[in-house]
């Protein structure tokens, strides 16, 4: 803006403004709002538990109350730890796994969703078998990976990108491949090369799309290094703690629901994650419901 | 004009009916036939021990020998992955038909499902044990905790997008509630439902296959899967990964060719 | 501000030739599936010019258009672009296209918008306070300072348009390929575009090449109006356009102006009878 603006500008200028005051204190409504309703929403659920213990009448053995499995994560187990710090410990584990996967299956899925996208017969000759590939049974691949490569944390990492390798390379290719024809032909016009149409172009409107796959991602990540968790021979790891409270659920059923809260908190914070960078890297984007 | 150039364009490089299944049908062949001939080379070139990794070879000829078991086990697995669908879509759809008005209330139930299509579903499965039995009751509640996130998210975008002029011309018409619902807003969710559909088909197997895999009957690929895996029979725990593939890859060619066929009127089925 | 008429007839019949088309054919497809879009097609725009084509739809104005621009290639004849190839023309970055829809990139803003021609062409000598002071200045012709940091979803289609019009003039190409950018426009956003896009004409000494269906809007705007028959298709009739300068509402009201909207009018009637 040049300092001599006139008053039409001026006037411009000021209605700009007030028109993003305007929508900051929407956002602020917008952000109390939900605020209120999560916490509704959280004093439903645990009403919802507790009500449904009442009226079914349910012994501790099928649902105990939700403080006493509060109270247990706070008790002793029997290796003397707190019982929420070595769910904590588990959980900790199981999180390096499904991240190193999904970093992992980031780079892979995105590399194979661009060749996918940009060469045609790659595309038409892999995308069946990509769309196939997703239904195979991980827990028929895990023990065989198990035995082969181990039951270090690698493995289990490898299992985990393996899930989430999918969403990811299914979505960039739908994204960098669906551009609109006049913004290439924009492009052309202006003499760009394919790297330039690559970064500029077709990157950046994939962006929104990848996300949601990278949504998805993040979610699977974490179910693939559970289940890589579950074969034989696996000594720690949130699956680990499951299958264990499982087998001891008729003595110490809180533990079962514990170890559940914490799977469920894990695959909660690995999507919040992936949330948090897409506002922040999608700042400028339209807000998109589902693509 | 712009658009009668450019249909004059797609028209014109549109090759005949033939030429057009060749090149979605060739290339996957292809791939498929470099891709078996390249493990069975590798097999043999490292000479990798059965247990690992068997030929496709193996796996093929032991697929035909039990096919009769593993399409029966197939069938089971189906039938538990088809009725979670339809509970968990039944409740999706439900909850989205109901709510969609209303938007507290979707919002509502939207966070809900958020949380659950984050949740790893899988953790739950040992919980369902306990409350639905050992056998299909719980694995069929697997299944619908994932699948009924996933249908109500997709219904309740696709019903909110119905045009807000045709919404008009409705009104215009003195239309009720329930035809307007059925003329005009189900129409409008149908594409998003069925993108919604496809992605569930497929989730749907595999939650079905890890929540068998977590106990009950052996008379299913996921219960048989424990079993040979557990006794190191890499070559049957193969045959039946191929049988989930073929399951998973023949559902979701159902659903996109019901997909294409029921929303042919619909601009992106069309001329693709 | 008035440029005298004799400057505006020596451009029209001057020796410099902008775009020159000479026995142009185009067709789509190939063997018993090819569809003949145009055919036969002279057409020399001098420096400076500004002339519409007008034609009945699938005449091929845009696919004119487009061979200029070589976003396709001509099936017989040849296409010269200040007396070069298309493509070279096209490297040399001669041109700016606008295209009916704004083509703007989502998550840019305004600014970035029209900075994106200047990321792609590296252009020697020009600084980087210089590059800024040149959207700025672009920007505040358009008539949208005070929007620079807005997105394309924060605007309305007329000021979207006004975005890609000063994207396309922020490298100064001395030619404008323009298909049907105010097609999509309300009547009176479009008048407005149209008084702005000749005052923007008259101060930046461009050539222009506009594709249009308005007959009121290629008379106004133009020093000659070509007008096309339908498929395959051939220049119909070439129409002068005497009308003073600048183009503003008077002129609009002028009884020549009439006439001539009726003779266009007129000439378009044949092409399209012609055509069937």
């Amino acid at each position: 803006m040049s300092a001599s603006a006139g008053p039409e500008v001026a006037a411009q200028f000021s209605a700009r403004e007030r028109w993003l005051t305007e929508e900051r204190a929407e956002r602020l409504r917008s952000t109390s709002a939900r605020i209120t309703l999560i916490v509704i929403l959280v004093a439903l659920f645990l009403g919802g538990w507790e009500f449904l213990k009442w009226a079914t009448d349910a012994p501790r053995t099928t649902l105990p109350h939700f403080h006493e499995v509060v109270d247990y994560l706070f008790s002793i187990n029997s290796q003397g730890d707190v019982v929420w710090l070595a769910i904590g410990r588990n959980l900790r584990l199981t999180f390096i796994e499904a991240l190193s996967g999904l970093s992992v299956a980031i780079v892979a899925g995105f590399a194979a969703g661009t060749l996918m996208a940009l060469s045609r017969w790659t595309g038409r000759g892999i995308m069946p078998f990509v769309i196939g590939a997703q239904t195979v049974p991980i827990v028929a691949i895990a023990p065989a990976l198990v035995i082969w490569l181990g039951t270090g944390w690698e493995t289990k990492a490898l299992i985990a990108g393996f899930l989430a390798f999918f969403p990811i390379a299914v979505t960039s290719a739908r994204g960098i491949g669906d551009v609109s024809q006049d913004s290439l032909d924009l492009m052309a016009s202006y003499g760009a090369s394919r790297t330039e149409v690559f970064f500029k172009l077709r990157l950046p409107s994939a962006l929104p799309y990848i996300f949601t796959g990278l949504e998805v991602a993040a979610a699977f990540s974490v179910i693939g290094a559970i289940v890589a968790e579950l074969p034989v021979g696996s000594q720690e790891g949130i699956g680990v703690v499951i299958l264990t409270s499982q087998q001891y659920f008729s003595l110490q059923p809180e533990s079962l629901f514990a170890a559940i809260g914490g799977a469920c908190l894990l695959g909660g914070a690995m999507v919040g994650m992936v949330r948090i960078i897409q506002i922040v890297v999608l700042r400028g984007h339209r807000a998109q419901e589902l693509s | 004009m712009t658009t009668t150039d450019q249909a004059l364009e797609t028209s014109a490089e549109q090759p005949r009916l033939w030429g057009r299944h060749a090149g979605v049908v060739v290339p996957p062949f292809l791939v498929f036939v470099a891709a078996i001939g390249l493990w069975e080379l590798i097999v043999e070139a490292f000479d990798i021990q059965r247990f690992l990794l068997p030929r496709p070879s193996e796996i093929a000829s032991l697929f035909v020998e039990d096919f009769g078991r593993l399409i029966q086990q197939g069938r089971n697995t189906l039938g538990v992955a088809g009725r979670g669908l339809l509970l968990g879509g039944g409740i999706g759809i439900g909850l989205a038909a109901i709510t969609f008005r209303t938007r507290w209330m979707a919002e509502g139930i939207g966070i809900y499902a958020a949380v659950l299509k984050a949740v790893p579903v899988i953790s739950l499965a040992p919980l369902t044990v306990v409350w639905f039995g050992i056998e299909a009751g719980s694995k069929i509640a697997t299944v619908s905790i994932a699948t009924a996130p996933i249908l109500f998210t997709y219904t309740l975008v696709g019903l909110r997008s119905a045009d807000a002029n045709a919404q008009e011309l409705m009104r215009s018409y003195a239309a009720g509630h329930f035809r307007t619902f059925w003329n005009l807003h189900v129409p409008y969710a149908l594409p998003f439902f069925f993108s919604g559909l496809k992605i569930a088909v497929t989730i749907a197997m595999i939650v079905a296959i890890i929540s068998e895999y977590f106990g009950g009957s052996f008379e299913n690929l996921g219960g048989y899967i424990r079993n040979e895996a557990n006794n190191v029979h890499t070559v049957e725990v193969w045959t039946a990964i191929v049988m989930a593939c073929l399951l998973g890859i023949s559902q979701y060619m159902i659903v996109a060719g019901i997909d294409r066929y029921v929303l042919r009127w619909h601009p992106s089925k069309r001329g693709g | 501000m008035t440029t005298p008429d004799t400057s505006r007839e020596a451009a029209a019949s001057g020796a410099q030739t902008a775009i020159a088309f000479q026995g142009v054919r185009k067709e789509f497809g190939n063997g018993a599936n090819a569809t003949l879009a145009i055919e036969s097609v002279d057409l020399d725009i001098a420096e400076r010019e500004f002339v519409s084509l007008i034609g009945p739809s699938g005449c091929g104005k845009s696919t004119l258009l487009r061979l200029a621009a070589d976003l396709i290639e001509p099936s017989g004849g040849s296409v010269l672009v200040n007396s070069k190839t298309p493509r070279q023309a096209r490297l040399d970055r001669d041109y700016g296209f606008i295209f009916q829809a704004p083509t703007l990139f989502d998550w840019r803003t305004v600014w970035k918008n029209v900075a994106l021609p200047l990321e792609i062409m590296k252009i020697s000598g020009m600084s980087r306070e210089k590059k800024e002071e040149e959207i700025e200045r672009l920007l505040s012709m358009v008539g949208l300072d005070g929007f620079e940091s807005h997105h394309p979803y924060q605007l309305s289609g007329g000021m979207q348009q006004r975005v890609s019009l000063a994207r396309a003039l922020v490298f100064r190409p001395s030619i404008l390929l323009m298909d049907e950018p105010f097609g999509a426009l309300d009547e009176i956003t479009r008048d407005r575009m149209n008084l702005e896009l000749h005052r923007i004409w008259e101060e930046t000494n461009t050539t222009i090449l506009f594709v249009t269906h308005s007959i009121p809007e290629a008379v106004l705007l133009s020093g000659r109006v070509v007008v096309m028959t339908a498929r395959p298709g051939r220049v119909q009739e070439i129409i002068p356009i005497d009308l003073p300068y600048p183009r503003t509402t008077e002129v609009e009201e002028s009884t020549r102006y009439y006439e001539l909207v009726t003779q266009v009018r007129e000439s378009l009637g044949t092409a399209m009878a012609g055509g069937l």
